[in-house]
């Protein structure tokens, strides 16, 4: 169905990731950390991208922003974040990022708000 | 950081290096300590020389070899061991979907450490069921036991493991944990105990745990850090430990300010009153962690009003720049009047959060604070008064423009 | 003639005796330091980082950067301090009075633009001019002062600091992403810890991505194989020993994390040393000993600062040099801590030792050298014995460095290539056979020249520099 790019660094969420993702059609290629994720962008081709905030070579909010300079509202991003993190909440929005998921988080609710962003 | 595996054997490896150094060497300092100033023939000498040599020869080799073995090992062992995670955590997430059937017990080492993993990761009826899970294949039980003997660094792995695991029925074994003879046992067991409580959904089985860790952490004597950590991570169960730290006697001073300062932190309006009572504590800390959580909550009782401004005048720095953060919830003149006065103070610190606390008081505080910038008989006054003003001109422009 | 003979018979007896309690020493310190790796790997989870970023339990950090004519540099490091990863940190640049094009090109870099401040000067320094703050990253401040020397620079940068901690930096420092997080971490579970030192690494060789090392590869020069086998000696077992036995006397200038209130009430970095960072922590130690404030100064091996080391012998020996000045300025000034009961385990292990083994060694190491040789021209011995022990303290060198390289070896970020860790074994070995001699006729020398404090003042300024 779509081309999913996640970027997230902790490997146990990356697993879950891919697989809820995979097992819903989707295509996922995962990275973990920001510089790969730069590298991903700019090879392939992607319609959603998933990211963490907490990345440890840098704020993926960094990462929000250059996406939206280059691919405008083209690629949707949905950010990934900490229980207690708004103001990142907050921030993530105003940068332009489509949708969030706070983590811990459950399956279905990540593939229900994927879908959401995918369709439009 | 660190790979897990080898550390102990290494740690013994060196003992044993260190150890056939030791004799031979401890022998020849012997022997030359006992010929000073004796007639001396090298033969003897030379032949302990060379047997130290040797013995330090062979402690060298040994080393050496291990720490060879051990990179050449490690790196394979790892990848498989990180691959068999992996696809534990796959294999559960399809358990957890209703794919396959639940593997029968015993399950290895990486199957739960994949399930732990899980439990951090899922929120919801699978995270649930993820609990469950480690409760019936026994590894909950099996954490329990290490977590409360043997050596320290075990200790500690299945403190953290139980951190993850958040399953209720280990809080007893954790909120006693909190009171161990090790420092970083307790440290690392109030940190699982406060995230395991959270996860105590029926309220009258979390108000009996909120209290036990109350009068653990009451006795655990734990760095005010940590506290304030525990209340962070107890989620709904904050308020009952605030609630019963506030009210127990004989509660440790930094344990006494974490709760207050949870208090803020949290907002738990319904504790106004009883932070007003730490007003007059006689421990300096605790009265300013009083101040701070008053300021923090944004209210402020009549019959507390004299404590806060017996504050201003404190000999302590600290106490004087939150009874001035404070302030400002005085009634709007006396406030302006007070904060006026500590524009002046004699702290640098105590200057800034008067020129704060104005500011905060919308038009009338700009206002006043235009004053003082003006004509604040204090130079000092003017010039902070001043840069507060000139801080909040971008805000000002913004909110005028739009 | 008996006399001499007796005479450099007791001395020869005497180093070799020395040189034995000084390898137990080092075994029982090593010993010590690696299980303190080994505990403290435990103490700091990846769940208990997580939990500190996503909740709001950490202390506000300032990172102190004084830098000196770095215009080459400055744009890269200070790029690198302000993407840590930390929910709420400031980094205060000062540039002491450089001459160079440091402040434009950090003004261009970072969109800086002057903001009149008035901030609180606690610590006397040579006067601030402009302040500046980055409209990029809202947490830069960069400051330009007149010319004082990296103390100077350094006490300015904590009179503009606001948050609790600081972490004083070199200007060429490359800190681990997470070493902020890791060490400010220790002052949270402990109210009495007022200092963090973390392990400094040589990033020579290694493969950089995003400005920080990814791939660790052997440097070309066995100068930089040694000191990479060095450093993990002195801190794996060094530091993490003497921190375990509670006597830590360093934190090293490259990367520590100090109580801003605790530094202050010292009365911050003092400008007379060329070992300020030593300094400043024997200082924390006398000072609070002395008004009986408990306290504690910790060395962690987790939180990890990247540093490039000399790749060439005259640099190299230029740095020891100004090390063991400092080193002998330091004890020098703090000689009332020395076999001092009240100043418990500092007074009575680290002062000693220091000052035994560490600024005598070389003076006690050239003479028994000297000693040696002219017992072997007069015949009173036996040249088999001399080669033995001469054996005998390589082998005891080698081997604590070989247990270094191993604990090296246990870092989830290691030197991966089988020839890579081969090579250190070399290099352990290697130092032993050359370095070592060299680096202590250095030191030698330096003991000689502090005396004198000729080439002192001049090389203070330079402190701070990157000397590769």
């Amino acid at each position: 169905m779509a081309a999913i790019l996640a970027i997230e660094d902790d490997w146990t969420v990356g697993v879950v990731l891919e697989h809820t993702l995979r097992s819903a059609g989707h295509d996922v290629d995962l990275v973990r950390g920001l510089i790969d994720g730069r590298e991903a962008l700019t090879t392939g081709q992607y319609d959603l991208v998933l990211l963490d905030i907490n990345l440890p070579d840098g704020n993926g909010l960094e990462l929000l922003r250059d996406v939206r300079h280059r691919f405008g509202r083209a690629l949707q991003v949905l950010v990934l974040t900490g229980m207690r993190q708004e103001e990142s909440v907050v921030e993530g929005l105003e940068l332009g990022a489509d949708d969030y998921v706070t983590k811990p988080f459950s399956p279905s609710e990540l593939l229900a708000r994927v879908s959401r962003c995918v369709r439009s | 950081m660190w790979r897990r595996s080898g550390d102990v054997a290494f740690a013994l490896v060196f003992a044993l290096a260190i150890a056939i150094e030791a004799v031979p060497l401890g022998y020849l300092t012997w022997t030359l300590l006992g010929r000073i100033g004796s007639e001396r023939t090298d033969g003897p000498l030379v032949t302990i020389l060379v047997g130290v040599v040797a013995s330090a020869t062979l402690a060298l080799v040994i080393v050496m070899a291990y720490v060879l073995g051990y990179q050449l090992v490690s790196a394979r062992l790892e990848a498989a061991l990180v691959e068999r995670r992996q696809t534990w955590v796959t294999r559960w997430l399809r358990v957890l979907d209703g794919s396959e059937p639940e593997p029968p017990a015993p399950l290895r080492r990486e199957a739960i450490e994949a399930l732990v993993g899980l439990r951090e990761v899922l929120r919801g009826s699978q995270s649930d069921r993820v609990a469950s899970l480690l409760e019936s294949y026994g590894a909950a039980a099996a954490f329990k036991r290490a977590a409360t003997a043997g050596r320290v660094p075990a200790r500690l792995e299945a403190i953290e493991a139980l951190a993850s695991a958040r399953v209720p029925s280990t809080l007893t074994a954790l909120v006693r944990a909190v009171n161990d003879s090790q420092p970083v046992v307790r440290v690392a067991a109030a940190r699982a105990a406060a995230r395991t409580l959270a996860t105590v959904e029926e309220p009258g089985a979390r108000e009996l745990g909120a209290s036990a860790l109350a009068r653990a952490l009451q006795r655990g004597h734990l760095p005010v850090g940590i506290v304030e950590e525990v209340l962070v991570l107890a989620e709904m169960a904050a308020a009952p430990i605030v609630s019963d730290l506030l009210l127990r006697d004989g509660v440790p001073s930094a344990t006494l300010r974490a709760a207050l300062d949870g208090v803020g932190r949290l907002q738990l309006l319904v504790f106004a009153e009883e932070v007003a009572r730490f007003l007059t504590h006689p421990d300096a800390e605790v009265r300013a962690a009083a101040l701070r959580a008053t300021g923090r909550l944004g209210f402020l009782a009549e019959t507390s009003r004299s404590a806060v401004i017996a504050a201003l005048e404190a000999e302590e720095d600290f106490i004087r720049i939150h009874a001035t953060s404070t302030a400002r919830l005085l009634p709007r003149d006396q406030a302006l009047v007070t904060l006026s006065e500590r524009l002046g103070d004699r702290s640098w610190w105590v200057r800034r959060a008067a020129a704060d606390a104005m500011a905060s008081l919308g038009a009338p505080g700009l206002a006043e604070l235009g004053r003082a910038a003006r004509s604040h008989q204090d130079r000092f006054a003017r010039d902070i008064a001043e840069q507060a003003l000139r801080e909040r001109v971008p805000a000002l422009v913004q909110a005028v423009a739009g | 003639m008996r006399a001499v003979e007796s005479a450099l018979a007791g001395y020869q007896v005497f180093v070799i005796v020395y040189l034995a309690v000084l390898n137990l020493l080092y075994a029982v310190f090593a010993y010590a330091g690696l299980r303190a790796v080994i505990v403290g790997s435990r103490q700091t989870s990846d769940v208990e980082l997580r939990d500190l970023l996503e909740h709001d339990v950490y202390k506000p950090v300032s990172i102190l950067v004084p830098a000196y004519n770095e215009e080459h540099s400055i744009v890269a490091s200070v790029g690198s301090f302000v993407r840590l990863q930390y929910p709420r940190f400031e980094v205060i640049v000062v540039s002491d009075g450089s001459t160079d094009r440091t402040m434009d090109r950090l003004i261009d870099a970072f969109a800086l633009v002057e903001e009149p401040r008035v901030w609180a000067r606690r610590l006397p320094t040579k006067p601030v001019g402009r302040v500046m703050r980055s409209l990029r990253y809202p947490g830069l401040v960069v400051a330009e002062k007149e010319n004082g020397g990296k103390s100077d620079a350094l006490n300015a940068a904590i009179n503009l600091a606001r948050y609790p901690l600081i972490a004083p930096v070199d200007s060429d420092s490359v800190l681990d992403a997470q070493a902020i997080l890791r060490a400010s971490r220790l002052f949270v579970k402990d109210d009495a810890v007022v200092a963090v030192g973390g392990t400094v690494r040589a990033l020579n060789g290694a493969e950089f991505r995003g400005g920080r090392p990814v791939d660790l590869r052997m440097p070309n020069t066995w100068v930089e194989r040694m000191q990479i086998v060095e450093y993990a000696r002195a801190f794996f077992l060094g530091r993490a020993g003497w921190s375990r036995l509670g006597a830590l006397l360093i934190i090293s200038g490259a990367f520590g994390l100090f109580r801003r209130e605790a530094v202050l009430t010292v009365g911050g970095f003092w400008t007379e040393t060329v070992g300020e960072d030593m300094e400043l922590v024997m200082r924390l130690h006398a000072e609070n000993a002395r008004a009986g404030r408990p306290h504690r100064i910790v060395f962690s091996p987790d939180p990890i600062c990247w540093t490039e080391v000399p790749a060439d012998v005259g640099t190299l020996r230029r740095q020891r040099n100004r090390w063991h000045r400092g080193l002998l300025t330091n004890l020098w000034r703090h000689r009332r801590m020395m076999l001092n009961p009240r100043h418990g385990r500092i007074g009575m292990l680290a002062m000693p030792y220091f000052v035994l083994f560490e600024a005598l060694g070389p003076l006690i190491e050239v003479f028994g050298f000297l000693m040696f040789t002219l017992a072997l021209v007069i015949g009173t011995l036996n040249p088999h014995t001399l080669w033995l022990f001469l054996i005998l303290a390589v082998l005891h060198g080698v081997l604590l460095s070989q247990v270094a390289i191993g604990v090296e070896a246990m870092l989830l970020q290691r030197y991966g290539r089988l020839t890579d860790r081969l090579i250190l074994f070399g290099a352990a070995f290697a130092e032993f056979l050359g370095l070592h001699q060299l680096l202590t006729m250095e030191r030698f020398l330096a003991t000689l020249q502090a005396g004198r404090k000729r080439g002192h003042w001049g090389e203070m300024r330079r402190a701070g520099i990157p000397s590769g």
